[in-house]
């Protein structure tokens, strides 16, 4: 079971970095940080996946859905409010964090759903 | 200089010494003198829950009152906390009646509350010494591995990593003589009380700093960082402090039996605090970061075949301790003690699942790998955030 557990944070956290990675090439203001970009998935992505496995076996379907719809606005939160420190700091002229976070994250559900096919 | 820079190490040395001793004092306490006095395990539970809450979480009060207050006098404060663990020792003697009502509290209470004042006081001389150095030497530094040794005022991440790594050896042996009800509660008495007089000569005799003070910090005028500015780094470095503390409660190795195994794993734990701050020194935090959770992160998934894997990945793992104390520290440089306290919440936090709730979940290789990549990236991103701040 723990074999299943690395190959499905492992798989997740690939796919996810590899899709917001290719999505910060693309955009201007997130270029230079790739590394951040990197970082900040490998943050938060395990402990989504983590969370979202005990909860399948917590509660029912439902509520699960709820739970990961709330979790996901969550993780958008926290990595728009990373992204925005970052480019903040590093003095580049505004950018919109958030709303690469956005994308990003849409981006990354749905390729989950698509490999999960 | 000279004078200066001798005056540190031997600080350095004595605040070391007696951590290991303070710790182990507390843990005997805890270990061999409350358990025959707790009427049950519950009650006995509560104590232990009592004591970890004034050592560990209250300090963020007391480093901050400290910061406030305290101005010099560090080393005092950490003798005061000597004095009040010495205090618990001799409240052993209380008829054993009182333990069951509010007042058998109250040794416990000292217990914790002067393992915090000691922590808190030598931790804030230890981290000036640390961060003795002018930032406008660092905002020229635009290299992230920019740590490497450079002569003079720079930032060590060396002392605190020297200073903690003491006191888990206190802690293995204060609760491997407690457990086994050795008689040497007169024994800890005395040189509990010998190490807050030596911290009150200390105090009085090595200055040891010719730190670069503020002019504001100077006339007492201590100004808090820009909450904007710090809030999410700290998070960051809090955040991987509770996981640190929640994986080091959560290792109990089926390979890790016997006296001899228990003290070659905590000697490794107290080799990566040691030199943690030492690679640092050497090679760059990054560096350092990587190589501490990234290597101990992959060792960390063979680490139940064996000790050799499970001890180098705890070695590594523990490396960064030093790290996250010397960054948030820098963070908010006049507020040092605060910094410390917080920390020490964190770890306290960190405890509450297995202590309170009895909580393992993770504990396997893959549980522990990414326990480490979590750290990793959360401690990577609190370096660039600092760095970012010059």
């Amino acid at each position: 079971m723990m074999d299943h557990l690395l190959h499905m944070l492992l798989l997740s956290l690939a796919v996810t970095i590899l899709v917001e990675g290719v999505l910060a090439l693309l955009v201007p203001f997130m270029r230079r940080h790739l590394k951040e970009v990197v970082l900040v998935n490998l943050l938060t992505n395990p402990p989504y996946v983590l969370a979202i496995l005990f909860l399948r076996i917590l509660v029912p379907p439902a509520v699960l859905i709820l739970l990961q719809v709330i979790l996901e606005i969550l993780i958008f939160y926290i990595e728009g409010s990373l992204y925005g420190y970052i480019i903040k700091r590093s003095g580049e002229p505004p950018a919109h964090p958030f709303l690469f976070s956005l994308a990003a994250n849409l981006l990354s559900i749905a390729a989950g759903i698509l490999l999960s096919r | 200089m000279y004078t200066v820079l001798m005056e540190k190490k031997i600080t350095l040395l004595i605040t070391t010494i007696l951590h290991f001793l303070v710790d182990l004092c507390c843990i005997y306490y805890v270990t061999g003198i409350l358990i025959p006095l707790a009427r049950d395990h519950g009650q006995y539970l509560r104590w232990v829950v009592f004591y970890n809450f004034m050592a560990f979480a209250f300090p963020a009060l007391l480093g901050l009152l400290a910061d406030l207050l305290v101005k010099k006098r560090q080393l005092s404060l950490a003798a005061c906390g000597c004095f009040l663990i010495a205090a618990a020792f001799l409240l052993r003697h209380l008829p054993s009646g009182i333990y069951g009502t509010a007042a058998g509290l109250l040794p416990v209470f000292l217990l914790g509350l002067g393992n915090g004042m000691f922590h808190i006081g030598a931790g804030i001389r230890v981290m000036e010494h640390s961060l003795e150095q002018d930032r406008q030497d660092r905002s020229s530094a635009t290299d992230l591995n920019a740590h490497a040794p450079s002569p003079a005022s720079r930032v060590k991440y060396a002392p605190p990593g020297i200073f903690i790594s003491s006191g888990a050896v206190g802690v293995y042996l204060g609760g491997l003589w407690g457990r086994k009800y050795l008689p040497l509660w007169n024994v800890f008495l005395v040189l509990i009380l010998c190490a807050g007089v030596v911290l009150l000569v200390c105090d009085r005799l090595l200055k040891g700093t010719s730190a670069h003070v503020p002019p504001a910090a100077a006339e007492g005028k201590k100004k808090f960082p820009p909450m904007r500015e710090i809030l999410l780094p700290c998070l960051l470095l809090f955040g991987v402090v509770v996981i640190r503390s929640y994986y080091g409660s959560i290792l109990s190795y089926g390979w890790k039996t016997g006296v001899l195994m228990g003290l070659v794993f905590t000697l490794f734990i107290v080799g990566g605090k040691f030199f943690g701050g030492i690679a640092a020194d050497l090679m760059g935090i990054q560096r350092a970061v990587l190589l501490s959770l990234g290597a101990g992160g992959i060792l960390a998934l063979f680490s139940f075949s064996g000790p050799v894997p499970g001890c180098l990945s705890v070695f590594l793992f523990n490396m960064t301790m030093p790290l996250t104390l010397t960054l948030l520290t820098l963070l908010m440089p006049e507020y040092k003690g605060f910094a410390f306290g917080l920390l020490m919440l964190a770890l306290f936090l960190g405890t509450l699942p297995t202590m309170v709730f009895d909580i393992h979940a993770l504990f396997s290789g893959t549980g522990l790998l990414f326990l480490c990549l979590v750290s990793l990236a959360g401690l990577l991103l609190a370096v660039r955030m600092e760095r970012s701040r010059l």
